[in-house]
């Protein structure tokens, strides 16, 4: 059993050795750059800007972590040659930006180039929502594959009203008159709240005078 | 339709005053014997103060046992015809409706911090039973928000787009969100009347539990447009979905004791019903013209106050328009949930008690007809009773006392009134007991009888037995119960009259269940106040200990009673014996029993899904591009905003995201996220700024959105 055992890690240890010499790339050469440091960046901003733009996508629904990977790479790519090219902004922000404006592309390409300013794209996320885009057809969604006519046309066709338009009327307090006892009420209560320790009293002399009745009442009479 | 309108109870309005005018005769006949035979007990000997503070307790106490006994005896005489003659029913021809006989309606949901799952789930049962009624075209759906919590605030609109998505009910479902909730429930109506009253010719009400089949929806609108005086016609909610031990024996009290009361209530009322707030259809211009509920006398602060509890004061103000209030009773497909435990129907009661007591400034208002003054009077009277109740019990002990002591004669056998001694052979104490024992129970054996014939009891065998035994466990129940809500609704009377604020909360409607340390805060003062009065009792005499037994018996072990009571597995324990069993139960509406499933997947799922993380709402809008977007098109913002305003935004979604959500205040949080701009800014930001400068908590939220789930965590997700 122990031999096995033995034989079995022999060959892990020999596999791993040859994927590291043959083919493991290192995380520059995976986004396509010679080294980092020539680029002022390190390998730790480009780890978390990828980790950061993968989020993303995630949150726009791309379910397929290969896609997501692959694009996540791409974003980082351009991000870390606008940085080297002297932008003053960071990789995260960068790659999100890319991220975004590819984002922006790729409806802009579904929806005839409406969705280009900030409003637009709001409603073409809302149109990618609405139309289930990432859920029904999660190969075409953000990737370079022609959109199928189906897809285009309910992304052309979605719209989001939560109301119908507005027919305005008038509904004004109905005056009635409530009586005399309103009016008496009304003034008390005006007199009681303005003068709070007055309240009070009244409160406790009612109380005190139905403790001493109730005290006449039993003790007196019984007594 | 002039043969259909003769065929209405509505144009006989004499009819109605003779039913009222014998009804109060009755009434008046009975609640007079009552008080006749207890003010012969009270003088003998003579009459002291005392006993004429009991008496004036005792009258109105009576009269009201009396008011819902005869109510319940010509209900039973009414159910026993094969029809009932003055429903507003009748009118109804037999054939289907067409989309040409009814008008434009909307359906409103006014919610308010509401379980979102439950609410748009009932809306979709609703929704698909309107579509299978061939005139769905003649009626819109609102759902009108006025959700405090930011979080449901964000759960509701994502909500909205999903059920319209999978009901293709875009045009057809509509979500509103006002930014200031003013003047409550009664505010939203009435902001929609505003907005969009005009296009529609009816409005039917519905409460956030509500659920209603839409061929009962389709019947209320053409009994509009069959009598055009009618300004709102009520249906009657059948409790359905109780759970707990409470709630399902107040399901099953409803359901069996509702209808002869129902009967005998609209024999009365007739064309001068009462509204109960919702599962009610109005016809729109008149309530825009009339109902808009008038200022009360006061101010709380600097600000007018309006009638918290509008229902019955709508009503009032549209019978004083001149248009016709009515109970369809007998109209089947109406539902809605009860709460789930006695301290949960207490808290419910709470807000009614204000409410109700605000009414007593209208009782004299003028031009209001004298039904609906007795309608507000007996809305008033059903919580300013209970103090009444305490009082005369309180009196009644002293006077116990007081005459024990006294050395007068006081023969109990010997009456004041020698024709009352003859009818009631000297014993009139013991025939007042009597007689107010069967004005208690009587009701109840009707209703039972009533529906022994009615086959859709009829659920396993032995059925029979099982309504009487279940008639009978609800009867002790209620007796041990009755003192328990006497104690709080004076405590609420209390609260009101010395002007403590009662806050209008949302109302708590699953089944959660009551853990012992709530039971214990909330009812130790009634076991308290039950020993005492047990004490009291034992040291005065031991009969008035008997006799008070069932008064202090249920306050003190009010604790335990309320735990079991509130005990799920208990409730679905007796579900399965058969005992508390409705029709509803034995054979399910289509709308709630797509409803039950419905929610039962969701429950699946909201199990399999892990604790959800805090503040879900403020998390999806922020991070999510897609419910940020649908926030952002919600809030249409079109109006410039101040500079000012914008840097103070920015500077509150800067510390949102640096900080975390609970460095935010609600109210924050809330004008955060009125503004479309600083949501899209807060959004877009999120994603770009170094992750060490977000809050931990963004940071968390980040890695984990979507992580257990591809879908956000919206109920309606399948």
């Amino acid at each position: 059993m122990d031999a096995v055992m033995e034989m079995r890690t022999e060959k892990f240890t020999e596999d791993k050795e040859t994927i590291r010499k043959d083919s493991a790339p290192s995380p520059s050469s995976l986004l396509g750059v010679d080294d980092f440091s020539k680029e002022r960046i390190s390998a730790q901003d480009a780890d978390s800007a990828f980790e950061n733009v993968d989020d993303y996508l995630r949150a726009c629904r791309l379910s397929s972590k290969l896609a997501r990977a692959n694009l996540a790479a791409h974003f980082v790519r351009n991000a870390i040659q606008k940085k080297s090219a002297g932008s003053d902004k960071s990789l995260e922000e960068l790659s999100i930006s890319e991220a975004k404006s590819y984002l922006g592309s790729w409806l802009a390409e579904l929806t005839d180039g409406k969705a280009q300013n900030g409003a637009r794209l709001h409603e073409a996320l809302l149109s990618i929502y609405l139309n289930d885009i990432p859920s029904r057809w999660p190969d075409v969604f953000l990737s370079n594959c022609r959109a199928p006519d189906e897809l285009r046309k309910s992304v052309h066709k979605s719209s989001i009203s939560s109301a119908p338009n507005l027919e305005f009327t008038s509904m004004v307090p109905e005056k009635i008159d409530m009586g005399m006892i309103h009016e008496i009420a009304d003034s008390t209560m005006d007199i009681l709240n303005k003068r709070p320790i007055l309240k009070m009293l009244v409160g406790w002399i009612l109380f005190i005078a139905l403790m001493i009745f109730l005290f006449w009442y039993t003790r007196g009479r019984v007594l | 339709m002039s043969a259909l309108l003769k065929a209405s109870p509505s144009t006989s309005r004499w009819h109605t005053a003779l039913r009222q005018f014998i009804f109060f005769s009755i009434v008046l006949f009975v609640s007079a014997g009552g008080t006749w035979i207890m003010a012969d007990i009270l003088w003998r000997g003579g009459i002291s103060g005392v006993e004429i503070c009991m008496l004036i307790l005792f009258a109105p106490l009576f009269t009201l046992i009396t008011f819902g006994f005869v109510q319940a005896v010509l209900g039973f005489f009414i159910m026993l015809l094969p029809r009932d003659p003055f429903l507003i029913t009748n009118c109804l021809p037999k054939k289907p409706a067409a989309p040409e006989d009814i008008s434009m309606t909307a359906i409103v949901a006014p919610i308010y911090n509401e379980d979102v799952t439950r609410v748009y789930e009932g809306i979709r049962s609703i929704y698909l039973s309107l579509v299978k009624s061939s005139c769905a075209d003649k009626f819109n759906i609102f759902i009108l928000s006025d959700s405090s919590d930011p979080n449901k605030w964000i759960e509701e609109e994502v909500a909205w787009v999903e059920l319209c998505k999978q009901l293709n009910a875009f045009g057809k479902i509509f979500y509103r969100k006002r930014s200031v909730a003013l003047n409550s429930k009664s505010g939203n109506i009435s902001d929609f009347c505003r907005r969009w009253g005009a296009k529609y010719r009816y409005m039917l009400i519905l409460d956030a539990d509500s659920v209603m089949e839409g061929e009962t929806i389709v019947s209320l609108a053409r009994l509009m447009e069959l009598n055009p005086r009618a300004g709102i016609i009520q249906s009657v909610p059948s409790p359905v979905q109780a759970d707990t031990f409470y709630s399902r024996m107040m399901q099953f009290a409803g359901t069996l004791y509702g209808p002869i009361f129902q009967a005998g209530l609209n024999f009365w009322m007739g064309a001068n019903g009462n509204y109960w707030g919702h599962n009610a259809i109005i016809r729109l211009a008149p309530f825009i013209e009339h109902c808009s509920l008038p200022f009360m006398p006061g101010k709380y602060g600097s600000k007018s106050m309006r009638f918290m509890s509008h229902d019955y004061v709508e009503a009032a103000l549209m019978g004083r328009a001149g248009y016709e209030v009515w109970l369809a009773y007998d109209l089947g497909g109406s539902f809605e949930n009860l709460p789930p435990s006695l301290i949960d129907s207490a808290k419910r009661d709470k807000r009614w008690c204000r409410g109700n007591l605000q009414h007593s400034w209208l009782l004299f208002a003028e031009g209001l007809h004298p039904i609906n003054r007795l309608h507000l009077f007996l809305g008033i009277m059903s919580y300013f009773s209970s103090p009444l109740w305490l009082l005369f019990v309180i009196i009644g002990i002293f006077h116990f006392r007081i005459e024990s002591y006294a050395v007068k004669s006081f023969d109990y056998d010997i009456g004041v009134s020698p024709f009352l001694d003859e009818v009631c052979g000297g014993r009139q104490s013991l025939i007042l007991f009597i007689f107010t024992m069967t004005m208690l129970t009587l009701p109840k054996i009707l209703a039972v009888l009533i529906q022994l014939g009615n086959r859709q009891w009829s659920a396993s065998h032995g059925w029979r037995l099982k309504i009487w035994l279940g008639m009978i466990a609800e009867h002790l129940i209620s007796a041990l119960l009755a003192p328990i809500h006497m104690l709080f609704n004076t405590k609420f009377v209390m609260h009101v009259l010395m002007g403590l604020n009662v806050p209008w909360t949302a109302q708590r409607r699953d089944v959660s269940g009551v853990d012992w340390r709530e039971a214990i805060i909330t009812h130790a003062w009634h076991s308290v106040i039950g020993v005492a009065l047990a004490i009291i009792a034992w040291i005065l005499d031991r009969n008035l200990f008997y006799w008070l037994s069932p008064i202090y018996l249920g306050l003190i072990f009010s604790i335990p009673i309320s735990i079991i009571l509130a005990d799920q597995r208990l409730g679905e324990r007796l579900q399965k014996l058969g005992i508390f069993l409705t029709p509803d139960e034995i054979k399910k509406p289509e709308t709630v029993a797509h409803l039950e499933k419905n929610m039962k997947i969701y429950e699946s799922l909201a199990l399999s899904g892990g604790r959800p993380q805090s503040e879900p709402g403020i998390m999806q809008v922020v991070l999510d591009p897609y419910v940020n977007a649908i926030h952002v098109a919600l809030l249409k913002e079109k109006r410039r905003i101040p500079h000012r305003i914008t840097e103070n935004l920015k500077k509150l979604g800067d510390r949102l995201l640096a900080e975390g959500p609970d460095s935010l205040s609600r109210r924050e949080q809330k004008i955060l996220l009125m503004h479309a701009e600083a949501m899209s800014h807060i959004h877009e930001k999120i994603w770009t700024v170094p992750e060490s400068s977000l809050a931990i908590w963004w940071q968390n939220a980040m890695k984990h959105y979507n992580s257990l789930s591809i879908k956000p965590s919206t109920p309606l997700y399948r």
